[in-house]
């Protein structure tokens, strides 16, 4: 019993906010190994800082929005590139969600982020605003913007290919 | 179509994340890598709005070169640069630069100016016969009131496509100086969108009714926030919410003042103001010259057209107003630094018109016609076939002017170099992407980052053909290799597709056919390529595209407009037969 360490703030706080943090990524990207990485540099990234900060929570958002918003970047020509060679193959996912992991990752990033930060993840306006760095009122908005594509775009359940 | 509820749409949100959350994929989409030291991200600093305030919104910050410290650093950068591990990379270079020479001027030293705001900018000229203006747009996301305030006479226009519009006319001869928004401007728009955002429209030189005009066929755009689509119009440069630019001032040993030569992006085109717009050419560029007797300072600004979204500016003080046509003669470019013009967006949509072709076989049900849209995240596309010897291969570059310079986290990277220009890398990716063959990211020194991509091309041919590709003057990127043939060229960044697919009666999923732009020859890749023929169209078949056995076909049917059949692996020994099904669909 004497060998075991007690638990450091660091660990602490990756325990706490590992889950989270998984769950806010798949929000962004919309594939779990892919969050589970992010999620895990960002987790890094706060812990060489935690002890200068003082809202490490909402560091933390901060530090996975924009790394998803990279990860975007970095790959949404591949991402566009697959789905369009794919298109037709069998998914991993039944054609419901498939349809609809399309449809967030064809909306511009903000707006992905504000609907599923706040319809999924449970972030409140003023989280996502400090995360994306813009007003809440440009949150609602976006947040208006992607629901009012999503829903022009979306099938009735059922009708997916 | 039935339409479904927010509610709906929302319970669809939670219900596929709540998949995806709990589902490990088999197969990632695209490979990655194994841990978190492999990347390490370029710190970016953000720049508060700070200084003085020149253009509305934004707000300029200004350090000197070689003390660069930012204003305010965010405690974690804005979600931008992403570097391969083990690379160091200096900024990129200037935009091209001007310097003015005159014997009793003695030139400041140089600034860099930095600046912040939170609107887009967008810039057009426009021309119809007599008619010569600049209309310049402004996206407020959080305006702070939906109607028009200020020193205006208004005029709500009836019936406007979407939300509330209003012309707006400077109330100039009541209240002179009043109100320096309304003063310093010709005719402006503002158009309250049903989004809640605020589209304002400035022009400078144009008559109310062409202005009018203009506004009325400005619609979202998807390459760029705004589209004019009205053959009057040319769009000149786009300025996002931040950006930086130089400055250098210059003294007049006679009095004191001060002339000023700055370049930057299209935002500052909003310098311009007054009743007349004067054509003038700086340093062999197209420029416009105003003075605005309405805002009292007496001064003249002239303003060029560098290219690449740039723009030069000169301001010129009243007390040396009648010197300007020499000021102007007196600026030169500082050599070696290429410029061109901005892509004129690509107005026409191939896909727009519905499907082009059919495909008629005995198993395959047709579903209904679709469109999907796309963006890119670039402003140009190009396409090129390539013929080496016994090699042929499809070559595509696409150019991302504001890139937020970004090279592939997941790939294997080698630094070609020296190269004439920039940085170029070769990157090939693992995993299943592996299949898509190299591609190759060339950071320029303008900062714009060329990507191109490949399909059949092997790593030498490939770098071959792109090593000596240059700045084109009418297209983005010119290939001076001969094996290389331009076979299409988009700008605009986005564009329709119509997809149209056909469900297998016996199994092996679903054919796809889609009506599009030279876009559709970025999915096409892997290492062989053959050349087919589809419709009487020349074409090009790439296998195993996915690692997976598909077989994806595109074909050149002219005019900008491309046909793309995707087969699933499960009908892919079919892909002969489904070629020759295809068909051109009878013109309505």
């Amino acid at each position: 019993v004497d060998d075991i360490e007690p638990l450091t703030d660091h660990d602490a706080f990756y325990r706490e906010h590992h889950a989270d943090a998984v769950r806010w990524a798949v929000a962004l990207v919309g594939d779990r190994a892919v969050a589970e990485e992010l999620a895990q540099d960002a987790l890094v990234a706060v812990d060489r800082k935690l002890e200068g900060l003082e809202n490490p929570t909402g560091y933390l958002r901060r530090v996975v929005v924009n790394r998803c918003a990279s990860w975007h970047r970095s790959h949404q020509r591949e991402l566009r590139r697959m789905r369009r060679a794919t298109a037709g193959a069998p998914t991993t996912y039944t054609p419901a969600t498939d349809e609809m992991l399309s449809l967030l990752t064809a909306l511009p990033y903000q707006q992905r982020a504000a609907v599923t930060l706040r319809y999924w993840a449970d972030w409140t306006d003023a989280d996502i605003a400090a995360a994306l760095g813009v007003a809440e009122s440009t949150v609602r908005v976006l947040v208006h913007r992607a629901v009012a594509t999503l829903r022009t775009e979306l099938r009735p359940e059922g009708d997916q290919p | 179509m039935n339409e479904l509820t927010d509610e709906q749409v929302i319970g669809r949100v939670r219900a596929a994340l709540d998949e995806a959350h709990d589902t490990e994929p088999a197969v990632a989409l695209v490979a990655r890598s194994t841990g978190p030291d492999r990347r390490e991200v370029l710190r970016w600093v953000g720049i508060a709005a700070a200084g003085a305030v020149v253009l509305g919104a934004v707000g300029w910050a200004v350090t000197r070169p070689g003390n660069d410290e930012p204003v305010a650093t965010l405690p974690e950068p804005p979600a931008t640069t992403v570097l391969p591990a083990t690379t160091t990379t200096e900024p990129v270079a200037a935009a091209p630069w001007f310097v003015l020479a005159s014997p009793d001027l003695v030139p400041g030293e140089e600034t860099t100016e930095q600046w912040g705001g939170s609107d887009l900018h967008q810039a057009w000229e426009w021309a119809d016969g007599d008619e010569y203006g600049l209309v310049t747009a402004t996206i407020v996301t959080a305006p702070t009131s939906p109607t028009p305030e200020g020193d205006y006479l208004t005029e709500e226009v009836p019936n406007p496509p979407d939300g509330r519009l209003w012309i707006l006319t400077p109330n100039r001869s009541d209240t002179p100086n009043a109100d320096s928004t309304a003063l310093d401007w010709g005719f402006e728009a503002f158009w309250a969108r049903s989004t809640g955002e605020v589209w304002l429209f400035r022009s400078v030189g144009l008559s109310k009714d062409a202005l009018v005009r203009a506004v009325a066929s400005a619609t979202p755009g998807s390459g760029v926030p705004i589209v004019i689509a009205d053959p009057s119009a040319r769009l000149l440069g786009l300025a996002g919410p931040q950006g930086s630019g130089r400055s250098q001032s210059y003294t007049s040993t006679a009095d004191g003042t001060e002339v000023v030569v700055r370049t930057g992006e299209a935002v500052l085109l909003g310098s311009l103001s007054g009743p007349d717009l004067e054509l003038v050419t700086v340093a062999g560029r197209p420029g416009w010259q105003t003075s605005n007797p309405f805002d009292g300072s007496g001064r003249v600004v002239v303003m060029w057209e560098v290219g690449n979204g740039t723009f030069g500016q000169l301001l010129v003080p009243a007390a040396l107003a009648d010197r300007v046509p020499g000021l102007i003669a007196a600026i030169a470019e500082v050599p070696g630094n290429p410029a061109r013009p901005v892509p004129t967006p690509d107005t026409g949509d191939p896909g727009a018109d519905g499907p082009r072709w059919e495909l008629t076989s005995a198993d395959l049900v047709r579903g209904d016609p679709a469109t999907e849209q796309w963006t890119s995240g670039a402003d140009s596309i190009q396409a090129w076939e390539v013929r080496n010897g016994d090699v042929v291969g499809i070559l595509t570059a696409a150019r991302i002017v504001d890139p937020d310079p970004a090279l592939p986290q997941d790939a294997t990277l080698d630094e070609i170099g020296p190269v004439s220009a920039g940085r170029l890398w070769l990157a090939t990716f693992d995993g299943a992407a592996g299949a898509l063959g190299p591609s190759a990211y060339w950071q320029r020194p303008l900062g714009e980052l060329w990507l191109f991509r490949q399909a059949g091309l092997p790593r030498e041919v490939l770098l071959k053909t792109i090593l000596d590709a240059t700045d084109g003057s009418t297209e983005p990127i010119v290939l001076t290799d001969p094996t290389a043939t331009p076979i299409g060229s988009a700008v605009g960044g986005g564009g329709t597709n119509v997809v149209q697919q056909y469900t297998s009666t016996s199994g092996g999923g679903q054919v796809t056919v889609r009506t599009g732009g030279p876009g559709l020859l970025e999915a096409l890749a892997g290492i062989n390529l053959t050349e087919v023929t589809v419709a009487g169209h020349r074409g090009w078949l790439a296998g195993t595209v996915a690692g997976d056995g598909t077989v994806l076909v595109v074909w050149d049917a002219g005019d900008g407009v491309f046909g793309q059949l995707v087969v699933p692996p499960a009908l892919a020994e079919r892909a002969d037969e489904l070629i020759a099904a295809v068909t051109e669909s009878p013109a309505d």
